[in-house]
């Protein structure tokens, strides 16, 4: 079987072995976590009649839902292969180990779509319709996400396995992501110091893309996507560079299975 | 064609340095000839450091210095107590722990320059409850691991069906894993571990944990893979496993072997030894016991408790003591008197001291 | 007494399990972080929506979500773990009332709960510069207190239903704590919620306590100190009995289905 042939197999088992574990608990926690999130943004501004910010308040829960979803799917993969044992077995098969992840990681990607329609299901339900003037740079904004969503992915996920105990930096490694985004409020609400921060974070130039395509105003939109395909390359360049050194690192310190 | 063979010889030679190891397209040095498993002066150190921000080193040698050569075709066992490096080889052997020094042959290639090629070659198995997906059926994780293993779909499909009747999981095959009894996925390793027809087999402690049917089984299984020309290496520490399955047998304890061959030639090691047991009536037990050890040539007395009446004696006695032992306890009331045959756990405790099999 | 002994030993063993998953290094690296980003967070978004008075609202209300996410996000899981490592048989089979070695077992959730709120409620008066009396320090304290109690009940009573489904522990905790957030007042007031669901709001843990604690914290208008705090006990105790209902519930389906696994 011709090499390329064969890595798509292996891909292909990997998302089935994938739909077959945490797959529907992901997609339903996806599923009703987006919603609910986004009532609380929604809430808020309602309350202060703040329609003016509905773009920021509808694409916050959906974009952190998406990036949310990648950080919970990746350490659940992570703690369950180590909880199973079944890392070593991975490793000493003769197809690459980030093959595996890469499976894992489509699957994943494709829970994390969930977030999209719902959050703006859920805001024109509670009387705060996001407008969307321009709806294919918008589409093609969520579309970069999603690859950004994919490669943050594998980056969180060997970051996860480097980590150790993975449930402890599931919880905090979200918080400073959602703060420098620029997501849920304009940049200009952080300190000075911290704003320079957000130009590593896709989000942030996603967001503004879809802001500029729901208002019908994209001016720099170029720039914006470029960005956040850049900015996709290299979290999937550092992700794969650390899966590597991870590899390397159970063979030298016979770790992991024994965590 | 006489210069194709000259420059396989040449490029061999130039690639492994002895034109007898690791030429793979080598015709007529004959592939056959090579060992299996070829390795030299192996050692292993585990570093740890516990803690998030590092606060001690601990260093462990797992292995010290270890060298073993395994033909192709044969059943090899490793024997020794837990601790004493034997997963820490199978893994050095599986490619998933790199050695601190030595070198680590699979079939000619080195497993840590060749590592893609070694892993071609083997199967594992390493058992127990973890190594296997809780949530998805015996079935569908045999097309996973057959898919990893570079099986084309409908070989894999194929593959799939005839380890599960091998193994005897076929009436279970589409249940999920977290159902199963431990000797079912005990055997589900095992079906495993042959997915893609390896040459080389690498069992870590195959039956333990296992009922004696259950493991009975598991052993039928694999000493059957020898007819299909599989190499077998296999770890355990049940002696009686090892004695019964194992073409040859090597023994290991504190990360060094001190000892490898036939298990007949091993348990005749210990042979110039007599076993005696008997039942002594429990009033002059302590009495005889006494007596016996301080006669010449008895190396060891174990006397049990009581039980009904009679209590249980062991001796073991150099053969030139044999007949008067067998005479004390005779003369003594000795009930069930009776000479056993040694076994390989008889050699084990002569050559390593009472450190005792049990895990 | 016997129940008091065991409930000792349940949360001495839960405190033993809270440090092995978080040692005391690991709590400052990666826990505390997390509340103060929260905390954070919400507050850049309050003071990007709205004005003085609604940043010092959202902040008080960062409080009760630090107690969520410390008193919940491992209750439920802690409880599955007891199902992982096989021990929920050998409890039923001791003795001992296996709903009380469950309140033990996690009661350093509970503490865990406290720690995250009051270290919130720290940084919420140095942020807002709130000049506090050591009388309304104590009061906080206490509210504080109570609302926690009346989380972990909730918390005990999610956990007894997780038990059958432990693959959506997470999913589960992850919901409660978002739809507490919002349905609490925690950073809109009840009263700007949809009007079906504020009779909710009315029976969920920590809404009353939230309303105590911004009266005594801001100056809040006073919700009625008695009929407050009344509430909010008689909140926590019917949690309390229905998670004592759905653990009985839970064990006897199991005993009957042979579900209690050893695995």
């Amino acid at each position: 079987m011709p090499t390329l042939l064969w890595w798509m197999r292996v891909i292909v088992a990997s998302i089935r072995v994938e739909l077959a574990r945490g797959f529907h608990a992901q997609l339903i926690g996806g599923a009703l976590v987006s919603p609910l999130a986004s009532a609380i943004y929604i809430l808020m501004a309602r309350h202060l009649g703040r329609t003016e910010a509905t773009s920021y308040v509808v694409l916050a829960p959906m974009l952190f839902g998406m990036w949310g979803t990648a950080i919970v799917a990746s350490g659940e993969a992570i703690s369950s292969e180590r909880g199973e044992g079944t890392l070593e077995l991975l490793i000493a098969a003769p197809a690459p180990a980030a093959l595996v992840a890469v499976g894992r990681i489509i699957a994943m990607t494709a829970e994390s779509l969930v977030a999209v329609p719902l959050t703006l299901i859920v805001a024109a339900l509670l009387g705060m319709p996001l407008e969307i003037r321009e709806p294919g740079l918008f589409a093609l904004g969520i579309f970069a996400l999603v690859l950004s969503t994919a490669a943050i992915g594998m980056l969180f996920a060997s970051l996860f396995v480097l980590a150790r105990s993975t449930r402890l930096f599931q919880n905090v490694i979200g918080w400073p992501l959602w703060i420098l985004s620029g997501v849920a409020f304009p940049l200009a609400v952080l300190p000075e110091a911290m704003r320079p921060l957000a130009a590593f974070v896709a989000l942030s130039w996603g967001a503004a893309v879809l802001r500029g395509a729901a208002a019908g105003a994209g001016a720099s939109w170029g720039i914006g996507l470029a960005a956040v395909l850049v900015l996709s390359v290299a979290y999937a360049t550092l992700g794969a560079r650390l899966f590597i050194g991870i590899e390397r690192r159970v063979r030298v310190d016979g770790s992991l299975s024994t965590f | 064609m006489p210069s194709t063979a000259i420059h396989t010889a040449a490029r061999a030679v130039a690639c492994h340095g002895a034109p007898w190891r690791g030429a793979r397209s080598a015709v007529h040095y004959g592939p056959r000839l090579m060992s299996a498993i070829s390795i030299r002066d192996l050692r292993r150190t585990y570093r740890s450091s516990s803690g998030f921000f590092s606060t001690r080193r601990v260093e462990r040698e797992a292995l010290r210095g270890v060298s073993l050569e395994v033909k192709r075709g044969e059943l090899f066992g490793l024997l020794g107590p837990n601790g004493a490096g034997k997963t820490t080889l199978v893994k050095i052997l599986a490619t998933v722990l790199l050695p601190t020094a030595g070198t680590v042959e699979v079939f000619g290639s080195d497993v840590v320059r060749s590592t893609t090629e070694v892993r071609k070659r083997i199967g594992l198995v390493f058992g127990g409850e973890r190594g296997l997906y809780g949530s998805i059926s015996a079935r569908d994780t045999l097309r996973f691991w057959s898919a990893l293993y570079r099986l084309p779909s409908d070989a894999g499909r194929k593959r799939t069906d005839e380890l599960l009747e091998l193994v005897g999981l076929r009436d279970r095959a589409d249940e999920r894993v977290w159902t199963y009894s431990r000797g079912m996925k005990q055997r589900l390793h095992l079906a495993r571990g042959l997915i893609a027809r390896p040459e080389l087999l690498l069992l870590d402690e195959p039956t333990i944990g296992l009922d004696p049917v259950a493991a009975r089984e598991l052993r039928q299984i694999v000493a059957r893979l020898r007819d299909e020309d599989v190499t077998v290496f296999l770890t355990t520490h049940y002696m009686a496993e090892a004695e019964s399955l194992c073409d040859r047998v090597a023994f290991i304890n504190e990360g060094l072997i001190p000892l490898v061959d036939r298990p007949r030639v091993l348990t005749r090691l210990a042979s110039e030894i007599r076993y005696l047991e008997a039942e002594l009536p429990a009033a002059s037990a302590d009495a005889l016991a006494v007596r016996l050890r301080a006669a010449p040539g008895v190396r060891d007395v174990r006397l049990s408790p009581a039980v009904e009446g009679f209590a249980p004696i062991a001796v073991d006695a150099d053969a030139t003591a044999y007949d008067a032992a067998l005479q004390v306890l005779a003369e003594g009331g000795g009930q069930r008197v009776n000479t056993r045959e040694p076994t390989l756990e008889d050699v084990y405790v002569r050559l390593l001291g009472e450190r005792g099999m049990r895990v | 007494m016997v129940a008091a002994r065991v409930l000792a030993a349940a949360a001495h063993l839960s405190l033993g399990e809270f440090f092995g998953l978080y040692p005391p290094k690991l709590y400052f690296v990666a826990w505390v972080p997390r509340v103060v980003l929260q905390l954070l967070f919400f507050a850049l978004l309050a003071s990007f929506l709205g004005g003085h008075d609604y940043l010092r609202f959202v902040v008080i209300g960062s409080v009760a979500h630090a107690t969520y996410i410390g008193a919940l996000g491992f209750t439920v899981a802690s409880i599955t773990w007891e199902q992982g490592s096989g021990t929920v048989p050998l409890l039923v089979a001791s003795p001992s009332s296996p709903l009380l070695v469950f309140v033990g077992r996690n009661l350093a959730m509970l503490g865990n709960g406290l720690v995250s709120g009051a270290l919130t409620l720290g940084l919420a008066a140095v942020v807002l510069d709130l000049d506090l009396t050591v009388g309304q320090v104590l009061a906080a304290s206490m509210i504080l207190v109570l609302a926690t109690a009346s989380v972990y009940c909730l918390g005990l009573l999610l956990g007894s239903i997780v038990l059958r489904f432990p693959q959506y522990r997470n999913v589960v905790s992850n919901i409660t704590v978002v739809s507490l957030t919002f349905l609490t007042g925690a950073y809109v007031p009840v009263a700007a919620l949809p009007s079906w669901l504020q009779p909710l709001s009315e029976v969920l843990p920590v809404t009353h306590a939230l309303r105590l604690l911004r009266h005594v914290t801001l100056g809040a208008p006073d919700p009625g100190i008695g009929p407050s705090i009344a509430a909010e006990i008689a909140v926590g105790a019917v949690l309390f009995v229905l998670a004592q209902l759905s653990f009985t519930y839970f064990l006897r389906q199991a005993r009957a289905a042979g579900t209690l696994d050893f695995h």
